[in-house]
């Protein structure tokens, strides 16, 4: 596990040329965190792309341990000195706490000290080579973007996710795995699109929208709002009155 | 490796489906016990009493799977595999070459992982573990032993899953939840909070809709 040299992907359909184009300028990486999405993310990139992990990076205070899988932990500041903004690039992959106002904030304050982002996108995905997306996002595996989708910065689109033909993914967006989301919807920034839930072609939902696992969203939905059931009804209140949000 | 299968139902025709066009063994051979043979031969391999199966086959080089379904909260399939164990057959898995999984996947015997699934990095299989077509197990996620995983099933990262559990088709289990040992989930439930052990958890099921499909209002 340490090592990972000998570890390959095992799948019928290994890297197509698209991904391997958009992975494909070799640099070296710095992943922000050292949570389970950090370490899904050191996986991710070390055995599934052309970047090079050299480092973990954390704030003030969260500095656990001294090293991580083998590679140092450096405080933020250590960072700037050891690997300063254009010898690497960083990945920021936290999860949608804050409804993703976590890793947007985080991601923002990196990049005021100059640092830029790769994204990342699994060989085991289907995309096409003129996919637009933004930095910092993270494509898993099964995941299908079709032609005319385009996807923002910071955004976590997880396993098996589903995005349609000409749909717009906003910038700082978290859609879990095997969420389907059909033509022509709009997903504003921020939002939070459940685990296997389904938007109905053409929807539109404003910014920082809760939808719910499994939840069938057939209206469009309002900015903050929370959405659960099938079909998706809005819960009275916020997301701001979502505890797992907080 | 010589496999032997035990079962004769559709679910062992599906692992001779996928032994036989996907892997580097060979089925040699069907077995259940003996009062359950009616047919001599099961697709062109003989079907051979379970008692007897050490006197009809040499014991070397022949592996067994165990091919049953979730009969009895999975309890069915894990007291034949522990009888063949007794046997000191050496028992097989089987990963879809279709599946996404990665090569340091840790998975124990007796389990059988179909086409279409994927499983993230850091992510348990104990034994006598049966995943069917296009389910997602998160990363760090556990399926204890035992368990019962169908088709297009969704378990996402760091969920435990409890031995013997049965998880039903189209399923959702969100981030970090436990799901206790003998829980059986019916298909299409979204499951967002612990469960109990031995209990049952199902969906509503689709509603018949008064408006007449050809008088529903346009969509777009």
């Amino acid at each position: 596990m340490e090592s990972g040299g000998d570890i390959v992907l095992i799948s019928g359909k290994c890297p197509s040329q698209w991904s391997a184009t958009l992975n494909s300028t070799p640099r070296e990486l710095v992943i922000f965190g050292l949570g389970p999405l950090s370490e899904l993310a050191w996986y991710l990139f070390t055995h599934d792309s052309s970047y090079r992990v050299v480092a973990f990076t954390v704030d003030e205070g969260y500095q656990t341990v001294s090293s991580f899988h083998g590679l140092p932990v450096l405080k933020v500041t250590a960072l700037l000195d050891r690997f300063p903004p254009g010898s690497v690039l960083l990945s920021v992959p936290l999860g949608w706490r804050e409804m993703n106002g976590l890793r947007a904030a985080k991601a923002a304050e990196l990049k005021t000290f100059g640092y830029q982002f790769a994204t990342y996108i699994s060989s085991r995905s289907l995309v096409w080579p003129d996919l637009e997306i933004g930095e910092n996002s993270m494509v898993h595996d099964g995941v299908i973007i079709q032609p005319f989708a385009s996807v923002g910065r910071n955004c976590n689109i997880r396993a098996g996710a589903m995005i349609s033909h000409h749909v717009r993914i906003g910038d700082d967006c978290f859609i879990a795995a095997r969420a389907v989301i059909a033509g022509y919807a709009r997903v504003g920034e921020r939002c939070v699109i459940g685990l296997n839930s389904t938007i109905r072609e053409g929807r539109i939902l404003g910014r920082r929208c809760f939808l719910g696992a499994g939840a069938v969203l057939i209206s469009d939905a309002e900015e903050g709002g929370v959405y659960i059931g099938v079909p998706a009804r809005r819960r009275p209140g916020t997301v701001e009155d979502l505890e797992s949000v907080r | 490796m010589n496999v032997v299968i035990f079962g004769l139902g559709e679910i062992a025709s599906l692992a001779w489906h996928a032994f036989t066009h996907d892997s580097a063994h060979r089925v040699v051979a069907f077995t259940v016990d003996r009062r359950y043979i009616v047919e001599k031969e099961l697709h062109g391999c003989p079907v051979l009493p379970f008692d007897s199966l050490k006197a009809s086959l040499p014991q070397d080089g022949f592996g067994i799977y165990v091919a049953l379904g979730w009969k009895r909260m999975n309890a069915l399939r894990a007291e034949v595999l522990e009888r063949a164990r007794a046997m000191h057959y050496p028992v097989l898995s089987h990963i879809s070459s279709r599946a996404n999984v990665w090569s340091d996947l840790v998975f124990g015997e007796n389990c059988l992982i179909h086409q279409g699934v994927s499983v993230g990095p850091f992510t348990h299989i104990e034994d006598n573990c049966l995943i069917f077509g296009g389910a997602n197990i998160g990363h760090h996620a556990r399926i204890q032993a035992n368990c019962y995983v169908a088709g297009r099933a969704m378990v996402s990262g760091g969920v435990v899953v409890g031995r013997g559990s049965v998880l039903g088709a189209n399923y959702t289990i969100t981030d970090g939840v436990r799901i206790a040992p003998s829980t059986f989930i019916g298909a299409g439930t979204v499951i967002t909070f612990d469960t109990l052990p031995n209990r049952v958890y199902t969906a509503p099921g689709a509603r018949l809709r008064k408006v007449l499909a050809d008088r529903m209002p346009r969509t777009r």
